[in-house]
């Protein structure tokens, strides 16, 4: 049963889904339900075996297109309605032993493209109001299925910390004609020190402001709202800088690395939003090889974060470990 | 299931959706000539193999 329900303390909608308490929890790789069925074997969630990427309807969704009414009724102080939506899951490979990390750039390229793909499909919806892709890695931050792969949550609002960032960047453009993302990047490239990796289209670095120590931002160099704004050289690029900053990750610490990885576009079905502008932020929770990034009193309860660290060090300590891309010669 | 075919300037995006038995659907996505690919038998097939 799911439902959303609105926090009138803090004007945001969140989601009941009590049927995830029964979702699958780290099985042994020999009963993955991501892994494809095999002949002879039980079966998983996917009927077949050869593939480059599948996307597909999470079974255990906390939003849904055709959702149950709620149980109460809104009396104008607590707001309910149901929880529609869509959840998917994007599998990056059959071979449950990878990682976006470790596929070739050509498979994440492949993986572009069907994100590119599943936005234009999930936005045909007149209901949804923001496509959201991301993907959660590694134990550290929840993960509870070990088969490499990311998610899609439509959602039928835009959710708070985009809404946050379209304000800002609104309010940014009103008072000085410019984009905020385009004024970061530009502050960011002078500076130098932040920066990560940066091909013609994409620069990745750890922003002045960031909150986690290894908190790396993917921002398009032209100034453009969403994966559907894309060209074919974007794609590639935005495939060679992935690969970069995920091989850095996993070689700072000699294993893999954790990570939340958000994308931020422009909302569907309102807008235009012609000043925000697309970028990828990742909240790695490690700190150190051993210690983790807790999200403590005042994080959680104040909304203020505290980092232990200088993005600038941070920055120096993943530069330091970009390798170059090579792409296989057709 | 529909299918659908995406040129690129590089490679050929296959796209095709089937429906799983609860309802949901499942887009399988392969990446070049079809023709080519070396598709394995679904399960379906495999139990109507036996």
């Amino acid at each position: 049963m799911s439902e959303l329900r609105f926090n009138p303390l803090l004007g945001e909608w969140l989601a009941t889904a009590t049927h995830r308490q029964d979702r699958t929890f780290l099985p042994p790789a020999d009963y993955c339900p991501l892994c494809p069925t095999k002949g002879g074997s039980f079966p998983t969630e996917v009927p077949e075996p050869v593939y480059d990427i599948v996307a597909f309807e999470n079974q255990f969704p906390s939003l849904r297109q055709n959702p149950e009414f709620p149980a109460i009724e809104p009396d104008g102080l607590y707001n309910v309605e149901p929880a529609i939506g869509v959840c998917e899951v994007v599998l990056y490979s059959p071979d449950h032993q990878t990682s976006l990390a470790a596929e070739p750039v050509e498979q994440i390229y492949k993986l572009v493209r069907v994100w590119r793909h599943r936005f234009e499909q999930l936005e045909k919806h007149a209901f949804v109001k923001y496509v959201f892709i991301f993907e959660n890695k590694g134990e550290a931050v929840g993960v509870t299925l070990h088969h490499p792969h990311g998610q899609i949550y439509a959602y039928p609002f835009i959710p708070p910390v985009v809404a946050k960032e379209l304000k800002q960047t609104s309010e940014y453009f009103e008072e000085n004609g410019r984009c905020l993302l385009c004024d970061i990047l530009e502050k960011e490239r002078a500076f130098a020190k932040r920066i990560i990796a940066e091909n013609e289209l994409f620069t990745a670095y750890i922003p002045f402001f960031a909150r986690y120590p290894y908190e790396v931002h993917i921002t398009s160099k032209r100034h453009i709202q969403a994966i559907t704004d894309f060209d074919g050289d974007e794609e590639r690029a935005l495939a060679s800088i992935l690969k970069q900053i995920l091989g850095a990750f996993d070689r700072r610490f000699n294993r893999p690395f954790p990570y939340i990885m958000a994308i931020h576009q422009r909302p569907s079905n309102s807008g235009p939003y012609g000043d925000y502008h697309f970028h990828i932020e990742f909240y790695p929770p490690m700190r150190t090889a051993e210690k983790l990034k807790y999200l403590a009193g005042s994080e959680t309860g104040a909304g203020m974060f505290i980092n232990d660290t200088l993005p600038e060090a941070k920055a120096a300590e993943l530069r330091d470990l970009v390798e170059p891309v090579e792409w296989k010669k057709k | 299931m529909a299918d659908e075919t995406n040129d690129n300037e590089t490679e050929k995006m296959n796209v095709r959706e089937i429906t799983l038995s609860d309802g949901r659907y499942m887009v399988f996505y392969t990446f070049g000539d079809e023709d080519e690919l070396i598709r394995a038998p679904t399960i379906k097939e495999q139990r109507n193999d036996v």
